[in-house]
């Protein structure tokens, strides 16, 4: 089975979110990139897949070069080669229809069974580029799934719904996109990673196209107000307690 | 004829509350604009929500019904939207960003060629113009943006419109009937079957009160005693993604960025240091109280009530003298 899984390199925002002077940008001086939470998940699915049933996993990621320390990465986990689409330019131009048009475009050239996204992208949270790209291709897709099943040729799939799970059947080739709590990704092993080294990405030069979404500027949400530390230990719990009894939450 | 179009989504015979989210938003748009708020559903037997369209202050409702259209089928439904947005031409197109709303309009923004902008917490319009602010980086910042392509389409955050009831009765609401020719091939992908959740007690999104652990919690077993506190109060437990990548909860658990928000009366933040990553999940309760050995940890200038200590003593002893006063009552 061939699979392509199509990857983002997001900015790891745990130790500091700090918008940049422009408004349209955080400040990435002293941050790493990390593998986007979501497309994390779908390497490791389609590796899984790959180990199980053989065949081999490409992966496809629009970035600057720099997005190849990704690609690697994904590598080092199991997938088998890597392509760039590289930015060249405001990385801040691209966004979902300039993403998916190059990824579709891409896409037209490569061979695969299932063509795998994560759910959405941690940065620009848009949540459309997989599906965009499957209406492109004109694939069916899934959106959302969780499970993925083989039952004589078939792909049946779980997705993730409020109520609990729907499941679908589709035959190759089909888009599918993975949430985050699928599966629990591997680490790469050193010889993956001595491997990934070695490993020559392909890349090719992308340009952006007009985006019908600007964006003007970010801004921090309001934080919550600090509160009030009510003491050390179980000695303070009659103190919360009455602090609930206000607010109506305990009789 | 210009309008605001709201598509409204059922399960299992209820319209959901992120669209009872997305007409009440809706409905702001439309008095702003001038326009009227127009109701969009699509399935079987739609006829039975037309009360609560009237409630929500829709004037119009246009049911595109069909049996067809019982189950959801990401194809069928895009289609329907697609033609009834390319004959209509909306000014603006709005949906509750539930699983299917997310999924329905990335296919329609593709197949229309038109921008998305999804996640919206506040929309207006100023001197004509739409201003939208959207939640980004999961939720950790907010995108101020605009959408240059006609119709615009958006999908909501959730919470972030909370439901409200048209104050004047709506008597009157014109219903229009549409039937969308449905070929094989707009049926090929369709649910086969719905697996619901089953759940032990109230859901994580739907609890008044939920008890979340992090890292500090240390084990599968350690939840056990979140799990009675939460019982205690008819709630449900809630995890940190580290505690669900560390296999102590369930994905279905995970609150925060790549997980579930929820918005309880009264949230448990135990042994959770407060990551902005998690906080997304939860800034919406009302009170959030927080327990944890650290008394530097961030969680602490966000929490309402703090206790520093040892969660594996407060919670213990916080369970004991809830029950106590259970007895008593």
């Amino acid at each position: 089975m061939k699979i392509v899984v199509c990857l983002k390199r997001v900015l790891d925002t745990q130790e500091r979110v700090e918008i940049a002077p422009d408004g349209k940008r955080l400040v990435s001086t002293g941050l790493d990139y990390v593998m986007n939470t979501h497309d994390e998940c779908a390497v490791e699915e389609a590796i899984r897949i790959k180990e199980a049933k053989g065949g081999q996993v490409t992966i496809l990621s629009l970035g600057p070069s720099g997005a190849t320390e990704t690609i690697r990465e994904a590598i080092a986990m199991g997938a088998d080669e890597g392509v760039l689409l590289e930015i060249e330019g405001d990385e801040e131009a691209w966004g979902p229809k300039s993403t998916a048009s190059a990824l579709a475009q891409a896409l037209k050239g490569l061979e695969f069974d299932l063509l795998f996204f994560g759910l959405e992208s941690g940065d620009g949270s848009h949540h459309q580029v997989g599906l965009a790209v499957a209406e492109a291709l004109g694939l069916p897709a899934v959106d959302g799934v969780k499970k993925i099943d083989f039952q004589d040729g078939k792909i049946v799939v779980h997705r993730g719904v409020e109520l609990g799970e729907e499941v679908y059947e589709l035959a190759p080739p089909a888009v599918l996109t993975l949430v985050d709590g699928m599966n629990r990704p591997r680490h790469p092993s050193l010889r993956g990673i001595m491997l990934a080294k070695r490993k020559e990405i392909k890349t090719v030069k992308a340009t952006p196209r007009e985006e019908p979404l600007r964006l003007l500027q970010l801004r921090k949400p309001p934080e919550r107000a600090g509160g009030e530390v009510l003491g050390e230990g179980k000695a303070a719990v009659p103190k919360l307690l009455e602090k609930l009894r206000e607010a109506g939450l305990v009789s | 004829m210009a309008m605001i179009l709201a598509f409204v989504e059922q399960q299992k015979g209820t319209i959901v509350d992120a669209s009872l989210e997305a007409l009440t938003a809706g409905r702001r748009l439309a008095k702003a604009a001038g326009l009227p708020l127009v109701a969009l559903l699509i399935g079987a037997d739609l006829e039975r929500h037309i009360p609560k369209l009237k409630e929500f202050g829709a004037e119009r409702a246009i049911l595109v019904e069909s049996e067809g259209l019982r189950a959801y089928s990401p194809t069928a439904y895009a289609k329907a939207l697609v033609q009834l947005i390319k004959d209509r031409r909306p000014k603006v197109v709005l949906a509750g960003g539930t699983a299917l709303g997310k999924d329905l309009f990335g296919r329609a923004a593709a197949r229309l060629d038109l921008g998305l902008a999804s996640g919206c917490t506040e929309l207006g319009f100023q001197d004509g113009r739409l201003k939208i602010t959207r939640a980004v980086w999961g939720g950790i910042l907010f995108a101020e943006a605009e959408l240059v392509s006609e119709p615009r389409l958006l999908t909501l955050a959730p919470h972030a419109f909370p439901a409200e009831p048209e104050p004047n009765d709506r008597l009157d609401l014109e219903v229009e009937r549409l039937s969308v020719p449905l070929e094989e091939a707009d049926l090929k992908l369709v649910v086969r079957e719905l697996i619901e959740t089953v759940r032990k007690g109230v859901s994580l999104t739907e609890a008044e009160v939920v008890v979340a652990g992090g890292r500090g919690v240390g084990s599968a077993e350690g939840f056990k005693k979140l799990e009675e506190l939460a019982t205690l109060f008819g709630g449900a437990v809630g995890a940190t993604r580290i505690a669900v990548n560390n296999g102590w909860r369930p994905p279905e658990e995970q609150i925060g960025q790549t997980g579930a928000r929820v918005a309880p009366k009264l949230y448990f933040a135990c042994g959770i240091s407060g990551a902005v990553q998690h906080m997304v999940g939860c800034k919406d309760a009302k009170i959030i109280v927080a327990i944890n050995k650290d008394p530097q940890a961030p969680i602490f200038a966000r929490a309402d009530y703090g206790i520093v200590g040892d969660l594996h003593e407060v919670v213990p002893t916080l369970i004991e003298e809830l029950k106590r006063l259970k007895g008593k009552g």
